[in-house]
């Protein structure tokens, strides 16, 4: 083992030697090549990937900027919507008040109709009343008891 | 007795080739069994590739990739034509390493001459790849650096003419040193049975031999990676020079 054997030297050569050359010819391009194209598949799929990625980017800033303008614009239809509710429900009070006033004018005065109408009528009832009561008092004498309980008789006429 | 005697070569076929002893040893058996095995292996494997691995293309697939990253990526100049090279070398010490712990096998890297074998391989390889990157001229100038005074040039010069051998002596004798003491240690440790010559010695031989054994498949994994490791390195270095 350590004596100087050229033969083995020889033969560890020429071994080696054919088995670079078999191997170089024969057995490692398939597995290099192999190697090599799943070597390109990767580099591609991650090229892909990262430009996937990069394009995912854009279209979320894209989609960040119009979420940004939509909710601008949602606001300002709000905004438009507010306004002009405030300014129907401005109306719709103010109608509503003039409709109430009106209402009430046309109450009051019907009111005022209706007592007029009532005065009138008790004024009447109180001249038949005053007229019966006067017929009675020129049909017989009356003492100051009579006349006391007619006048009385009448009040609670006209109060009735 | 001599337990390390177990680890010379014994010739099988004898056989002299113009006075040159080219003998079939015990040792030239394994190596050949080495070589053919990593190419049987990459052969079958290169004949049921898939695209989505199963478990030994995915290992293989991944001791490659290791090589690619770790190793190849010492080389920054054609590193890919350096790639088979460099993934036969590392398959081929470590068949031979992992056939060494087989019994009855004969372990190629456990002898001095196959590791040199390899580190002539590498530093023929090396020099010729400087050679043909600067030219032979330029090569040595490669070795000195750019801008160093002359009076130190000159005392550079054959110090890294030195470095240039001693790089494929270190690798052999670094590949050699590594698995003749894991061989020799594990032969020591059954001797101590012979030595004893008692049964209740047994547990130690066979619980130390044991944990060696599986110290030795981690060595040598581990010196085929030094070995490539430092081989990209040297190639890396005359490619580029100083």
């Amino acid at each position: 083992m350590f004596e100087f054997e050229p033969g083995l030297i020889i033969w560890t050569s020429v071994s080696f030697g054919l088995l670079v050359l078999l191997l170089y010819r024969v057995a490692l391009p398939p597995l290099l090549a192999l190697l090599e194209k799943r070597e390109g598949q990767i580099a591609a799929a991650l090229a892909e990937s990262a430009a996937s990625q990069q394009q995912a980017k854009a279209l979320l800033e894209e989609h960040k900027i119009k979420l940004a303008e939509f909710h601008h614009s949602a606001e300002k239809i709000m905004a438009e919507t507010k306004s002009e509710a405030e300014k129907a429900r401005a109306e719709i009070l103010d109608k509503a008040n003039r409709e109430a006033g009106r209402v009430l004018e046309k109450t009051q005065l019907d009111l005022a109709r209706e007592k007029e109408r009532i005065m009138a009528e008790a004024k009447a009832t109180l001249l038949d009343l005053v007229a019966a009561a006067a017929s009675r008092v020129l049909r017989r004498s009356i003492t100051p008891e009579d006349n006391r309980r007619i006048i009385i008789e009448s009040l609670d006429e006209v109060k009735q | 007795m001599n337990v390390l005697e177990h680890l010379n070569q014994q010739t099988i076929v004898p056989l002299e080739v113009g006075g040159v002893d080219l003998s079939i040893t015990n040792g030239v058996t394994t190596l050949w069994l080495a070589a053919a095995l990593v190419f049987l292996f990459f052969y079958s494997l290169s004949k049921r590739l898939k695209t989505i691995p199963g478990k030994l293309q995915n290992a293989t697939e991944v001791v490659i990739g290791f090589i690619q990253s770790e190793v190849a990526s010492q080389i920054h100049t054609d590193r890919e034509k350096w790639l088979p090279f460099l993934i036969t070398l590392f398959f081929f010490i470590l068949f031979n390493n992992l056939l060494g712990l087989v019994p009855l096998l004969s372990g190629p890297t456990t002898n001095i001459n196959v590791t040199a074998a390899l580190a002539i391989i590498v530093f023929l390889t090396v020099q010729a790849t400087g050679v043909v990157k600067h030219g032979p001229l330029g090569y040595f100038k490669s070795m000195i650096p750019s801008g160093v005074p002359l009076p130190i040039a000159v005392f550079l010069f054959p110090v890294e003419i030195v470095s240039q051998f001693a790089k494929p002596f270190s690798l052999a004798v670094r590949l050699f040193a590594n698995m003749f003491a894991g061989h020799a240690v594990m032969l020591l440790i059954i001797s101590l049975i012979f030595l004893f010559k008692s049964y209740l010695i047994l547990p130690l031989p066979i619980i130390g031999n044991t944990a060696i054994m599986m110290f030795e498949i981690f060595v040598a994994f581990i010196q085929a990676f030094v070995f490539t490791y430092l081989s990209a390195l040297y190639i890396a270095t005359a490619q580029e020079g100083h």
